[in-house]
């Protein structure tokens, strides 16, 4: 039962992953077969369009969804073959940054009970934990008096960053980040982009970032994985990805991108005057 | 839950919590006191039977010489009483049976929830009546039927709003914690549900009190001799013609007790949700606008110092003056709340009524936008592209009746003829099956081709101005290419004039010919689509924006945070140097912002 820790061993590894959804004619599989790995201290970013499965794949890895198929394994141990406790002893491992800033934070707890719930789910009372939780609200440049607050006294990226701390607070092996800037404006996107890039450098984060964003998505991640219809259709490190795609959809996601080299949407219309 | 003190929640009293609180405190006391003061009057029997009102007596007495006055104060105590058990009973076995009903496997959860739906769907007042014959008359009994028929509202509220509060992120994400099941219902289920609780509780206070003095009135609750509201009731109503006084107190009581309890449940719903009572921030005030900076009267468009007010006279908009030529597009960049679709939308004269306009001009061509247009002018002038075509159309109505609106009621044209030329529009458009497409429902198309046939349907008017407000925002990148291919290809065939909105840099300056930088209601830069592409930007704010966005063209160290000192500082010009008197520091340097 021991699993051996190598160096080389990935954090994360999905191996052959379906999921699918209803049952006999009405079924539909989002994922066909994903293969997957993350290394500890890196982060892959998962990119694809709306239906891609990008979420469905990010609910598999933190288990509110089932796989019908493979393996999903953390530091070698295969989740989907844990027992019903081993499973919610794992559950901590991993931990998701949800999309939206506005519905993730309970509106009627403060950022201190907030945090406290995740260090600790049972106790959660924030004056036992009141060292941990100003640690962290520092770690994401906030002042520690602000565990007093509600979450409607922030502004979305103040939010966002809340949740990235409790992410952080239960100190898991894994952060899933799904879709984290989408909702937010771009100067605010900046804030937190740059956020991760420093927290990734400090804590040695092993992360998945997921987006509809290429930009983004480049220019977070070290390894890169374009989904396409339940499918990964390229795999790879991001330079030599966005550099030189291999796959037609992964060129034609790229040539999309507003402002990117190889966007073009036809001639301008010549100016009269 | 009281686990800190709450320092920065402030109560909010509401006037009808007041009321209410008054009303009831009123009904506590009578209940408290009378009792001990006027037992004696009302309840011994003296010889002045069934007196009208006087001096001594100000109800008169009934039919055993008893004070009507005094009976109806002193049987607020016994209803008061039975009216808050019967409450309580109802709300504690409710809320239980509600979140057990949330904690159970799919298919106990399902069946319990049938069941207490049919309950719910029965009248509780017969409900009660059932319960009342079965277990016999009596003030108990009667406490206990009553209860037991409310309880199926609260078990199938709580069931319910605790479903819907499992959806939101704060609890899966608590699960993904580690946090038990009933600690998320403490914790996050409970907390989120107080506000309709309370007033449901106030509600079926309330109600009960109606439900128990109609057991009383009937005859089955409070017996002889004790008395509630419904049993004085139930002995008024032989007199009722002869003393109507001996109905009247009672029904007072009754009154004033549940509309007290109803005010107290909606305050109290209004004053335990800690986002109420939001003030505005106290805005600056607008620096004074130079008049008409940029309108030219050659324009196609020409607005000359737009400013939009709220109703209170915080300004949303202040001094926006822009023109469009004909065949121009123009691109509204800025952040939330910069003020870009409010200027375009008081363009299209679509701004809600209460917010303030007010403008030196505001015109298309010789259209006058200031004044109450001809709905019909203004529809064929200007065509409309919204954000998300979602929802931008009617999901229970066919694509074609939707697109054809605007030519069958403002151009007059037959059903026929209407739907011949959006068809041809849509083949325009490369969308495919024009035919097919037209008798479909919005559900069975995709996003990108509702945006693309919203855009066909605004041509068909063949509009002088098409305002597009963020069209691409809710659609994938692809769809989003495609869909700007599109803007610019009618742009360049039909030479359409366009005012297109959006937050995204990369995407305006590909389209626009000219770009116009918003934020905080004024315009702070004007730039060509191709010096916003190369980089050659003047504005802090504007060179902070590109140093903030990640670009896949290059890999940035660091993106460029912007602070509030770029924000502060008005619109910077370029060639006109008589105007300039005001402009702050403009570094020379025109290599981009990195």
């Amino acid at each position: 039962m021991s699993a051996v820790v190598t160096q080389n061993q990935p954090v994360l590894e999905l191996n052959d992953v379906k999921v699918t959804f209803g049952s006999g004619r009405s079924a539909a599989t989002v994922l066909k077969g994903v293969n997957a790995s993350i290394h500890a201290g890196k982060t892959l970013g998962i990119v694809g369009e709306s239906g891609s499965g990008k979420s469905t794949m990010a609910k598999a890895i933190v288990g509110l969804v089932k796989p019908s198929d493979g393996q999903i394994s953390f530091s070698g141990r295969d989740v989907t073959k844990m027992s019903g406790a081993e499973r919610r002893r794992m559950r901590r491992a991993v931990q998701m940054v949800p999309q939206d800033p506005y519905s993730s934070l309970n509106p009627r707890r403060t950022i201190g009970q907030t945090l406290a719930e995740a260090i600790d789910p049972l106790r959660a009372n924030p004056k036992e934990h009141s060292e941990k939780i100003s640690y962290w609200l520092s770690t994401i440049r906030l002042d520690p008096e602000v565990a007093e607050r509600y979450p409607h006294e922030f502004s979305g990226g103040q939010r966002q960053r809340i949740a990235i701390a409790r992410a952080l607070a239960v100190q898991p092996k894994l952060i899933i980040a799904d879709e984290i800037t989408s909702a937010l404006d771009l100067s605010v996107q900046a804030e937190i982009l740059n956020l991760i890039g420093r927290l990734r450098k400090e804590l040695d984060l092993t992360m998945a970032f997921i987006s509809h964003d290429l930009d983004v998505v480049h220019h977070v991640s070290d390894e890169i994985l374009v989904l396409f219809h339940g499918e990964v259709v390229e795999q790879g490190d991001v330079d030599a990805v966005y550099g030189n795609p291999q796959h037609p959809y992964t060129r034609r996601l790229i040539d999309s991108v507003p402002g990117g080299p190889g966007f073009d949407i036809g001639e301008r219309r010549v100016m009269a005057r | 839950m009281a686990e800190t003190a709450r320092p920065r929640r402030r109560f909010r009293w509401t006037t009808g919590l007041i009321v209410g609180l008054v009303m009831m405190s009123v009904m506590v006391l009578t209940a408290i006191l009378a009792p001990i003061f006027l037992s004696e009057a009302a309840e011994k029997l003296t010889p002045q039977a069934s007196q009208g009102p006087s001096a001594a007596h100000w109800l008169g007495t009934d039919d055993f010489g008893r004070d009507v006055l005094a009976r109806s104060l002193v049987a607020t105590r016994l209803t008061l009483l039975m009216t808050a058990a019967t409450t309580a009973i109802a709300v504690v076995a409710g809320i239980a049976i509600g979140t057990a009903v949330w904690l159970a496997p799919r298919r106990i959860r399902a069946a319990v929830l049938r069941v207490i739906e049919a309950a719910v769907a029965y009248p509780s007042l017969i409900f009660s009546l059932l319960i009342a014959a079965i277990l016999g008359q009596g003030t108990w009994s009667a406490v206990l039927a009553i209860s037991i028929a409310s309880i199926p509202a609260f078990a199938r509220l709580t069931a319910n709003m605790a479903a819907s509060i499992s959806q939101r992120n704060y609890v899966s994400t608590a699960r993904l914690l580690g946090v038990s099941g009933p600690h998320i219902i403490t914790r996050h289920l409970l907390p989120n549900m107080a506000e309709p609780l309370l007033v449901l509780t106030a509600t079926v206070f309330a109600t009960t009190l109606i439900d128990l003095s109609s057991l009383s009135f009937i005859g089955l609750g409070v017996q002889n001799p004790e008395y509630d509201f419904g049993r004085l009731l139930n002995e008024g109503l032989v007199n009722i013609y002869s003393q109507p006084l001996q109905a009247v107190m009672p029904s007072i009581m009754i009154t004033i007790t549940g509309l007290g309890a109803m005010l107290i449940g909606d305050g109290l719903a209004a004053a335990t949700d800690p986002r109420g009572g939001r003030k505005f921030g106290s805005l600056r005030k607008a620096s004074e606008v130079p008049a008409s900076m940029r309108a030219d009267a050659q324009a196609l468009v020409e607005v000359d110092n737009l400013t939009v007010t709220t109703p209170s006279g915080v300004p949303l908009v202040k001094g926006v003056s822009l023109s469009i030529h004909a065949g121009e597009v123009v691109g509204l960049v800025g952040e939330s709340g910069s003020g870009k679709s409010l200027t375009a939308m008081s363009i299209a004269g679509l701004l809600p009524e209460e917010l303030g306009v007010s403008a030196k001009t505001m015109r298309l061509g010789e259209l006058n936008l200031l004044k109450k247009n001809n709905p019909r002018e203004l529809a064929i002038s200007i065509g409309l592209v919204y954000q998300d075509p979602g929802t931008s159309f009617n999901p229970a109505l066919r694509i074609g009746s939707q697109l054809t609106e605007v030519s069958r009621v403002h151009l007059g044209q037959s059903r026929r003829t209407a739907f011949g030329r959006m068809v041809k529009a849509l083949a325009d458009i490369r969308i495919t099956q024009p035919e097919k497409r037209m008798k479909q429902h919005p559900h069975e198309l995709s996003g990108g081709m509702l945006q693309r046939a919203m855009i066909a349907s605004t041509l068909v008017t063949d509009p002088r101005l098409i305002i597009a407000d963020e069209p691409t925002t809710a659609l994938d990148v692809t769809v989003q290419a495609d869909v700007l291919r599109q803007f610019r290809t009618i742009n360049r065939e039909m030479g359409t004039a366009m005012l297109f909105i959006s937050h995204d840099i990369g995407v305006v300056q590909a389209l626009c010919d000219k770009v116009i930088v918003m934020n905080g209601g004024k315009i702070l830069e004007r730039l060509t689509g191709e010096e916003l592409a190369a980089g050659k930007v003047k504005h802090p704010y504007t060179k902070a924006l590109l140093a903030a966005t990640p670009s896949i063209a290059e890999r940035k160290a660091e993106l460029v945070t912007v602070t509030a000192k770029d924000f502060a500082l008005d619109e910077v010009f370029d060639d006109d140097p008589a105007d300039g008197g005001h402009i702050t520091n403009s570094p020379g340097s025109k290599e981009t912002a990195q």
